[in-house]
């Protein structure tokens, strides 16, 4: 199977993922620090702007909106950042051959990386808060693993389609900023009015950013049907991504 | 091990490239489906490349050679056939390709390599032997944007030849650097050579072809024209590239009568052939030609070449294959037995091509095609070979001579013919002996009970 043959290519996912890891700042007094540096002055600008201007009403608003913006950082960065990763590697791919997914595979990676790394300091954080980590904090890297496999779906959705549609990029700029908004990452879900609380929760992001919430702040589990939801929005983003993947896959190489 | 089977490869030429969201959607809207040509780049490639040879592959450009590199390497799929490889390919199309300039070199061997297959710890027992081999020294460890363009390239050629493929796959990068670099690279090349590895190359230098390779392919159209030693082959591969030109430089001598060789200096063909070729040639009986008919044909289109082409210009006369079979010659006879090229329109004529055997052959297929000039271009009026008949020749043996009848009517109406010859294997993907516009040949109309293009054999009945 194709599938399997990624596997093959373990080292080349690495390196990518390095050089991914070791350009991005390069060049740059702060390097690796911005990925740090860069959450946390969003994270100041929207508690000042939300916590004590707005006065959205939230019980420990920076550590609040924390837990959820990293994970939908790590979803935008992810997406358009990979969203070129195909369109711009005609040079690769027309000279080389490797499994094509390894190029937005690679891309997720590297924000994954970041992501992580911005872990180190969140635990901290979080305790100087009062939060102290509980045994769930266990299912925390199967949620992160699924949250990757869902983006995952995404970039490869996104990067094929943009081989044909340049337009993307500026239509999916316009879509981060609506999800993002239709995403509890700023404000409680509890405000939602309950007759829109169901298509509500169809957004997938929703349930990530909730599932994260419970785990870190609340020290408890997720429902079981957040749960079955998120393996639903990962399988479907994984086949959403993968069938104008494997159309496109064999002619990429001409297309490009 | 490498095996192509029947492989070919096409691509899709966009009339209108639309990329943005709104044309297409517009496009959509109205029904409207992108137009585009289809362009065969391949055509039915048969071709096995055995452990351990080494083979190049050449053609002018646009014949296929690098597609098929391409192929071979899994970053095209083909639309029709197979290919089946066995063991690790690494490629060496472009050099230095997914080098990042921002990484050292040291960095970019890791990376390189990986790209080409190979894991870290194949990669770390190499490194050493890469970094002499490229002469770059302690700049290994500075980023690939401070050297030269000349040790970037020897760079990149150092990782494809220190890295051990089982299958090498090279295109037209073999002059890189200065001289002495480059024979490195040879005699690197010659080592991996003799350690029982498979080279593929596609190059257009001849010299190294010659030189380097064990074997080489013709491609030409898409499809294998030659298959043999590099002398051979490059033989052929100057019959095709120059055949042309030598016709037009011949005096205004376009009757190509018997064997229709002249044009191919017998030098150029196959010794043994040749010799023979040369021997038929003297052998048949030109003067018996009645040719009057021809020459006008033939001064006419000189005029015509001195005119700025106002007539049309007469087709060139061009052969090409593999001369495994060759046909050795072509007589065509009108009804009562005697050989000429002028013809009576509705008479019955036949054309023989007596056909030689260099190589056992099995069931090949011989056509001819009759072609007329339709507004400066070539059109086939007749085509007809034993395949369409659905005749099967049997295995013919290596010196077998043959001789083959094509009898036909020919109810055309007035005007100069010619005719192309061809032997050709079954499935069509290797040309054997090919002659385009081998002869001249005129229709004339001695009872005209009919006209226009076509003798429909009309019955007029009236009723009343």
């Amino acid at each position: 199977m194709k599938f399997i043959e990624i596997f093959k290519y373990e080292d080349l996912i690495t390196n990518l993922v390095s050089r991914d890891f070791k350009t991005r700042y390069k060049r740059s007094y702060l390097g690796i620090l911005w990925s740090l540096l860069n959450p946390f002055l969003i994270i100041i600008v929207y508690t000042l702007a939300f916590d004590y201007i707005l006065k959205i009403r939230v019980r420990n608003f920076p550590m609040f909106f924390m837990c959820a913006y990293l994970p939908w950082s790590y979803l935008s960065a992810s997406l358009s950042v990979s969203l070129t990763s195909l369109s711009d590697s005609g040079y690769l791919i027309k000279a080389i051959y490797f499994p094509r997914e390894i190029l937005p595979l690679s891309i997720m990676l590297s924000s994954l990386l970041h992501f992580l790394i911005t872990f180190i300091f969140v635990f901290p954080i979080l305790m100087i808060y009062g939060y102290f980590p509980q045994w769930s904090v266990l299912s925390l890297p199967v949620i992160i693993l699924l949250q990757s496999l869902f983006i995952f779906g995404l970039c490869l959705f996104l990067s094929s389609i943009h081989v044909f549609f340049r337009d993307i990029r500026y239509i999916l700029d316009v879509i981060l900023t609506i999800w993002f908004w239709l995403t509890p990452v700023v404000y409680p879900i509890s405000l939602i009015p309950d007759q829109f609380l169901f298509f509500y929760k169809l957004n997938p992001m929703t349930i990530f950013v909730t599932a994260y919430r419970e785990v870190l702040l609340n020290g408890g589990l997720p429902v079981p049907q957040y749960w079955i939801a998120i393996v639903i929005a990962t399988s479907a983003s994984l086949l959403l991504g993968y069938s104008p993947f494997l159309k496109i896959r064999k002619r990429l190489a001409e297309e490009i | 091990m490498i095996e192509i089977i029947h492989v070919s490869k096409k691509f899709k030429i966009w009339e209108d490239r639309s990329r943005d969201l709104k044309e297409t959607t517009i496009n959509f809207l109205r029904g409207k489906k992108r137009s585009f040509r289809e362009l065969w780049a391949l055509r039915g490639i048969d071709v096995r490349i055995k452990k351990g040879e080494t083979v190049a592959f050449i053609g002018e450009n646009g014949s296929g050679k690098s597609t098929l590199l391409k192929l071979l390497s899994g970053i095209y799929t083909p639309d029709e056939g197979e290919i089946v490889t066995q063991g690790k390919i690494s490629t060496l199309l472009e050099l230095g390709v997914g080098f990042h300039p921002d990484l050292t070199g040291e960095e970019n061997i890791f990376l390189n390599g990986s790209m080409l297959g190979f894991n870290q710890r194949e990669m770390k027992k190499k490194f050493e032997e890469i970094v002499n081999f490229s002469e770059i020294g302690d700049f290994i460890y500075s980023p690939i944007r401070t050297y030269s363009s000349g040790m970037a390239m020897r760079l990149a050629f150092s990782i494809a030849m220190c890295v051990d493929p089982d299958i090498l796959l090279i295109d037209e990068v073999l002059a890189v650097g200065d001289e002495a670099f480059q024979k490195k690279c040879l005699e690197r090349l010659e080592t991996f050579k003799r350690s029982g590895r498979t080279i593929v190359l596609v190059s257009h230098s001849l010299e190294i072809v010659q030189k380097f390779c064990e074997r080489a392919i013709l491609l030409h159209g898409g499809r294998v024209v030659c298959d043999d030693v590099p002398k051979k082959t490059i033989e052929t591969y100057h019959l095709v590239l120059y055949g042309h030109q030598e016709v037009q430089g011949l005096p205004v001598n376009f009757e190509v009568k018997g064997v229709g060789t002249e044009e191919i200096p017998p030098h150029e063909m196959t010794s043994e052939a040749g010799a023979e070729t040369e021997e038929e040639i003297e052998g048949t009986p030109e003067g018996a030609q009645e040719s009057t008919q021809e020459e006008r044909a033939v001064s006419t289109g000189a005029e015509a070449r001195g005119a700025e082409a106002i007539m049309p210009e007469p087709p060139l006369y061009q052969r090409y294959g593999t001369f495994e079979a060759e046909i050795t010659e072509v007589r065509m006879k009108s009804e009562d037995g005697t050989e000429t090229d002028s013809f009576l329109s509705g008479e019955m004529i036949s054309i023989r091509l007596h056909i030689r055997f260099h190589k056992d052959i099995e069931n090949p297929n011989v056509g001819i095609a009759i072609l007329r000039q339709e507004n400066g271009k070539m059109i086939v009026v007749h085509s007809i070979n034993t395949l369409r008949k659905n005749m099967n020749l049997g295995l013919l043996k290596r010196n077998a001579d043959i001789d083959a009848d094509f009898i036909q009517r020919v109810s055309l109406p007035e005007g100069e013919y010619y005719l192309t010859v061809a032997i050709i294997n079954s499935d069509g993907s290797r040309s054997y002996d090919w002659h385009d516009h081998l002869r001249t040949f005129r229709i004339r109309k001695l009872d005209p009970c009919w006209e226009a293009m076509v003798d429909l054999n009309s019955q007029i009945v009236i009723h009343s």
